[in-house]
C-alpha cells in the first residue's frame, strides 16, 4: 500500500467526482469505485494508503465491504474511512465494529478532509 | 246443741272424721250425723259415759289440737294433737293450767277477747301464736265454739289448727310473687302480663317507652290499649292473639313486623311472642315477650338498599365488574361480563374466571392476584381476556378491597375496563412517533448526500480557480445536487399541504408533450449519473390534458426518478405514453430491484419506506410515491404497479383524462409530438431587485436565444418596459420602491401592456399570493429558483 493513493467508494457519482477532485488537487493519486463490491476489489488492485467509503450502497454496503477488507491478505492494512449521512452517535458502534477507523458525517468539512490526510 | 251444728263441728275437727266414721258405720244404718249427734251428747252429758273412752280415740286421732277451756281460762280437757302442739306428755301436766302459759305474750289480749266472748256464746276465730312447754312456737288458726260445762257455765271448745307451714308457705308465695314482679318489672327487655280479665297487669321497665302514651296503664284493657298504639287491622290482630293463647295456651311467635305507630306515627318493628302462665292469683294470665327491633330493621333496610345502590351502579357501569370475598374467588359479575365472555355464571364463578385468560398471561395475573390478596393491597393489572367471539381484548382491571370498621377485609370490587382501543391508539401514536423520528433522521440524511459533493466542491472550486474545465465540471455536479436538494424540498411542502389538505390545483389545457418534456428534462442528470438508458414512447397524435403542469412534471419526474433510484448503474427505463379512448397511460418500466410481493400493498404509503427492511444500500424518504399518487388522484387519475418480485424491475401505470374537449380524431399535428420545439426570439425583462438573482436569469433566458433587459425594482420595470416593449416579464414581488403587484397593474393598464405576458416569481407555498398574482394581472407563476425548463416552456408558449 501507499498512503498517497486513495479510494473513493461511493454509489452517489456527484460525491465520487468531487472527492476524487478534492484529493487529486491535494496532491493523491485517487481511484473510485461505485459499491462496495467494486471497493474491495480495488483496495486488492490499488492497495490505497486511505479509503473513504459510503455506508449505504447497493449490492455491497460499506459495513460489509470493510469487514471484507479486514480479512484480505494484504501486506498493510489501509485506513478506512466510513463517510456517514446517519447521526454518528447512532451509528458509532456498527461502524467502529466494522473495522473502520474514523467517522466521517456528511457533508464533511474540507478542514475535516485535510486533517485526516495529515494524520496518516 | 241443734243436731246439724253437731256435724258441723265434727267436720271441723277433722275433715276426714265423717270419711272414717261412715266406714265404722258401714253396716248398722247409722248415719254419721246420728251417731255423732248421739256421742256428743253422751260426751257432753255424762263424761263419763261409756261412749267417752270411744270418742276420747275418735279425738285423739284428730290431728288438730281440742282443747275446752274454762272461763277463767284453766285448760279442762286436751286432745292428743293438743299435747304434741304444747310440747307435752301428759294430759294431767296440761289439764288444769292456764291457757295462758301455751299463748305468745303478745298474743294474750287478744286471746283473751276471742275466749271472753265465747264464754258469753258466741262463735269466734283467732290467729295467734302458740308456744310449746319447750319454747316451740307454732302459728295457730283457732275457731271456737261455747258450749256449757257441769256447772253450767258456758266455756270454751277450741279448734286449734297448726298453720305455721302454711304461713310460711304463703310467705313464701307472696315473696316469690314479688320477686318474679320485680323481676319483670326492672327487665330491660319488652316484658308485659295481660291478666285473665284481659287487663295489663305488669309491665317491665323495658316494655315502658312502647306504652309511653297509655295511661294509665297497670289494670287498662289490653284491647283499649292495642287499639291506641296501633292501627284497627294490628290491634284486632294482636288482641286475638292474646286471646288465643289465654284461652288455649298455644304460645304464639311472631314472624316479625313493621307498622306504623298510631299514637306517635313513626314507624316501629317487633319481634314479640306470647305464652301462657299461671298468675300468683292462679288464674292464667298472657305474657308478651318482645324485642324492638326498629333500628335493626331500619340498618337491614339501609344496607339492602345500599346492596341495591351498588348493583344499580354495578350494572350500568361501562366496566365488567365482580365482587369477592376472598380476592380471587369471585362470588358476583354484572351482566356485561356474562354479555362479554358468553359464560354463566356457574362457569365463571371462583376461579373460574381463569379460562378466558391467555396462557402467555396467566401465571403473572394470578401470582399478582394472591400477592395482592395476602397484603389487602389494591390489585391493578393490564391483560386480555378472551370474547365470546373468542377475540382477546385488553383490560385494565383494578379491585379494592372493602374493609369492616375494624379494618378487616370483607370483600374486594373489582372492575375490568377495556383499554384495546385505547392501547392501539396509543400504539398507533407511538409508531407515529417513532416514523416521524425515522422520518427526521432519514430527511437528514437525504438533505446531507447532496450537500456533501456541493460542500467539497465549493473547496474545489477554490482550489482549482484558474482550471476551467475543473470548474466546469465542479459546476454541473454541484447544479445537479442542488436540483435534488430542491426537487427533495419540494416533495416535502406537497406532502405537507396534502397533508393539511391545501394543494389546489391550477389546472389548464396542456399539451402531455410539454409535460414529458419537463419531466425528463428535470430528471436527465439523475438518469445520465446512473448510465442509464431512457426510451421515450410517444403517441403520433397530439394530446391535451386539463392538468395542473407543474404537478403533472412532478408526477412524470418522480416516477422517472424513482426508476432511475432503484436500478443498479446502466439498466433500461422505458417512458411511453399511449392514448385509449378518452383516457392516456403513462408508463414508466425499468428493470431494476423490482418490489417483493409484500410491499406492492403499502408502497404508496406515506413513509412506506420507512419501514421497509432497506433493500441494500437504497434510503429515501418515502414521501415520493405517496405524493405521485395523491396528486394523480387530484387529477382524478388511477396509478398502479406491478413487479415480477425481486431484481425482476418494476413498472408503474398512470391513467389520466385526457382534456374533454379533445377529440380523438382530432387533426394530428407533427410539429406538436416534437418535444423540443424551436424557440422564437422573444423581448424580456428580469426585474428582481437581488441582482444577483435577476443577472443569472437574465444569463439562462438569454443563453435560450432571447433579448433580455433588467429591472431593480417596479419603478425601473415600467420605466424600461415602456421603452423596451416586451413579449414576457418575468418580476420578483417583494421589491423596494414599488413592489411586483403594483407594477403588473400598472402594465395592465398601458396600452402596451395588455399582450405582454406577465409572470411572476413567486416562492413556493403560497397559495395566497398566487391569488393576488392573479388579481394584480399577473398570467403565469415561476417557482424561485427558476427551473429552465419551466422557463423555457414559458418562454415559447
Amino acid at each position: 500500500m501507499s498512503l498517497s493513493r486513495i479510494l473513493v467508494v461511493d454509489d452517489n457519482s456527484s460525491s465520487v467526482e468531487i472527492m476524487s477532485m478534492f484529493f487529486e488537487l491535494e496532491g493523491y493519486e485517487v481511484e473510485t469505485a461505485g459499491n462496495g463490491q467494486e471497493g474491495v476489489e480495488k483496495v486488492q488492485k490499488f492497495q490505497p494508503g486511505l479509503v473513504f467509503m459510503d455506508l449505504q450502497m447497493p449490492v455491497k454496503d460499506g459495513y460489509e465491504a470493510a469487514r471484507e477488507i479486514r480479512t484480505l491478505p494484504l501486506g498493510e492494512q489501509p485506513f478506512l474511512i466510513a463517510l456517514s449521512g446517519w447521526e454518528i452517535e447512532k451509528v458509532k458502534d456498527d461502524i467502529l465494529e466494522a473495522g473502520f477507523d474514523r467517522i466521517l458525517n456528511k457533508p464533511a468539512a474540507p478542514e475535516q478532509l485535510r486533517e485526516i490526510l495529515n494524520e496518516f | 246443741m241443734a243436731k246439724e251444728s253437731s256435724a258441723t263441728f265434727a267436720a271441723k275437727i277433722d275433715p276426714n272424721l265423717e270419711e272414717r266414721l261412715q266406714a265404722k258405720l258401714a253396716n248398722t244404718g247409722i248415719t254419721v250425723d246420728q251417731w255423732l249427734a248421739t256421742q256428743v251428747e253422751n260426751f257432753l252429758a255424762t263424761g263419763t259415759q261409756e261412749s267417752e273412752p270411744y270418742l276420747r280415740a275418735v279425738v285423739d286421732a284428730t290431728p288438730e289440737c281440742i282443747k275446752v277451756i274454762d272461763t277463767d281460762g284453766t285448760i279442762v280437757q286436751i286432745n292428743a294433737a293438743g299435747l304434741i302442739m304444747v310440747e307435752s306428755e301428759s294430759i294431767p301436766e296440761v289439764c288444769g293450767t292456764s291457757v295462758y302459759r301455751f299463748i305468745a305474750p303478745e298474743f294474750h289480749e287478744a286471746f283473751r277477747q276471742y275466749h271472753e266472748k265465747i264464754c258469753r256464746g258466741e262463735k269466734a276465730v283467732l290467729e295467734f301464736d302458740m308456744i310449746g312447754k319447750n319454747g316451740a312456737c307454732r302459728h295457730t288458726e283457732a275457731q271456737g265454739v261455747p258450749f256449757a260445762g257441769p256447772d253450767g257455765k258456758l266455756r270454751n271448745l277450741s279448734l286449734i289448727r297448726d298453720v305455721t307451714s302454711r304461713k310460711e308457705a304463703e310467705e313464701v308465695q307472696r315473696r316469690t310473687t314479688e320477686t318474679l314482679a320485680e323481676l319483670i318489672k326492672q327487665s330491660p327487655l319488652g316484658i308485659y302480663v295481660v291478666d285473665s280479665d284481659f287487663r295489663v297487669s305488669l309491665v317491665s321497665r323495658g316494655a315502658l317507652p312502647a306504652f309511653r302514651n297509655v295511661h294509665p296503664l297497670i289494670g287498662r284493657d289490653f284491647e283499649e290499649i292495642m287499639h291506641t298504639l296501633w292501627p284497627e287491622s294490628f290491634a284486632s290482630e294482636a288482641v286475638s292473639i292474646f286471646r288465643h293463647t289465654l284461652k288455649t295456651g298455644e304460645p304464639y311467635v311472631s314472624p316479625g313486623l313493621t307498622e306504623k305507630r298510631k299514637d306517635i306515627s313513626s314507624i316501629e318493628s317487633y319481634e314479640w311472642q306470647v305464652i301462657r302462665v299461671t298468675l300468683a292469683d292462679g288464674r292464667y294470665g298472657a305474657v308478651c315477650y318482645y324485642f324492638d327491633v326498629t333500628r335493626l330493621q331500619a340498618a337491614k333496610l339501609a344496607l339492602q338498599e345500599s346492596e341495591e345502590r351498588f348493583r344499580m351502579l354495578a350494572e350500568n357501569m361501562n366496566q365488567l365488574a365482580w365482587t369477592c370475598e376472598q380476592l380471587g374467588e369471585v362470588n358476583w359479575y354484572n351482566q356485561r361480563w356474562h354479555d362479554y365472555t358468553g359464560m354463566s355464571f356457574a362457569e365463571l364463578k371462583e376461579w373460574g374466571w381463569k379460562k378466558l385468560h391467555h396462557p402467555d398471561h396467566i401465571d403473572r395475573v394470578e401470582e399478582r392476584i394472591c400477592q395482592c390478596r395476602e397484603r389487602g393491597e389494591i390489585w391493578e393489572d393490564t391483560f386480555p381476556l378472551r370474547g365470546k367471539d373468542g377475540k382477546y381484548r385488553w383490560f385494565l382491571s383494578r379491585a379494592q378491597p372493602i374493609r369492616d370498621e375494624q379494618g378487616h377485609i370483607v370483600r374486594w370490587f373489582g372492575t375490568n375496563t377495556d383499554v384495546t382501543e385505547l392501547r392501539e391508539t396509543q400504539q398507533l401514536l407511538r409508531d407515529a412517533d417513532r416514523r416521524k423520528d425515522e422520518f427526521l433522521a432519514t430527511l437528514a440524511h437525504e438533505l446531507r448526500n447532496p450537500l456533501a459533493p456541493i460542500r467539497t466542491g465549493l473547496e474545489v472550486m477554490k482550489m482549482a480557480k484558474d482550471n476551467p474545465e475543473t470548474l466546469e465540471k465542479v459546476r454541473n455536479t454541484m447544479e445537479r445536487q442542488t436540483g435534488q436538494l430542491i426537487s427533495l424540498v419540494d416533495d416535502l411542502l406537497n406532502v405537507s399541504r396534502i397533508t393539511r389538505g391545501k394543494l389546489e390545483l391550477r389546472k389548464s389545457r396542456i399539451l402531455l408533450a410539454e409535460i414529458i418534456e419537463s419531466a425528463v428534462e428535470a430528471t436527465r442528470s439523475c438518469i445520465d449519473e446512473k448510465e442509464h438508458e431512457l426510451s421515450i414512447v410517444m403517441p403520433g397524435e397530439a394530446i391535451h390534458l386539463n392538468a395542473d403542469p407543474n404537478r403533472m412534471v412532478q408526477i412524470v419526474s418522480n416516477l422517472l426518478n424513482n426508476a432511475a433510484k432503484y436500478t443498479p448503474n446502466g439498466g433500461d427505463i422505458t417512458l411511453k405514453a399511449e392514448r385509449h379512448d378518452g383516457e392516456v397511460l403513462i408508463s414508466v418500466e425499468d428493470n431494476g430491484i423490482g418490489i417483493p410481493p409484500p410491499m406492492l400493498d403499502q408502497i404508496f404509503e406515506m413513509f412506506a419506506q420507512i419501514d421497509r427492511p432497506q433493500e441494500k444500500g437504497y434510503s429515501g424518504l418515502g414521501i415520493g410515491l405517496a405524493l405521485v399518487k395523491s396528486l394523480v388522484e387530484k387529477h382524478d387519475g388511477t396509478i398502479e404497479v406491478h413487479s415480477d418480485g425481486s431484481n425482476r424491475g418494476s413498472v408503474f401505470r398512470v391513467r389520466l383524462p385526457v382534456h374533454p374537449e379533445e377529440k380523438s380524431v382530432e387533426a394530428t399535428d407533427p410539429n406538436l409530438d416534437r418535444i423540443a420545439v424551436s424557440a422564437k426570439k422573444r423581448k424580456v425583462l428580469v426585474v428582481d431587485d437581488n441582482e444577483e438573482a435577476a443577472t443569472m436569469l437574465a444569463i439562462e433566458v438569454e443563453l435560450l436565444g432571447n433579448e433580455v433587459r433588467i429591472a431593480s425594482d417596479g419603478k425601473e420595470a415600467i420605466h424600461i418596459a415602456a421603452e423596451q416593449q416586451p413579449d414576457v416579464i418575468l418580476m420578483d414581488l417583494g421589491m423596494p420602491n414599488m413592489n411586483g403587484f403594483e407594477a403588473a397593474r400598472h402594465i395592465r393598464n398601458q396600452p402596451w401592456g395588455k399582450a405582454v405576458r406577465l409572470v411572476a416569481l413567486t416562492g413556493w407555498g403560497q397559495e395566497d399570493d398566487r391569488r393576488k398574482t392573479e388579481e394584480a394581472g399577473f398570467d403565469y407563476h415561476l417557482v424561485k429558483p427558476a427551473d429552465s425548463a419551466a422557463l423555457r416552456s414559458l418562454l415559447n408558449k
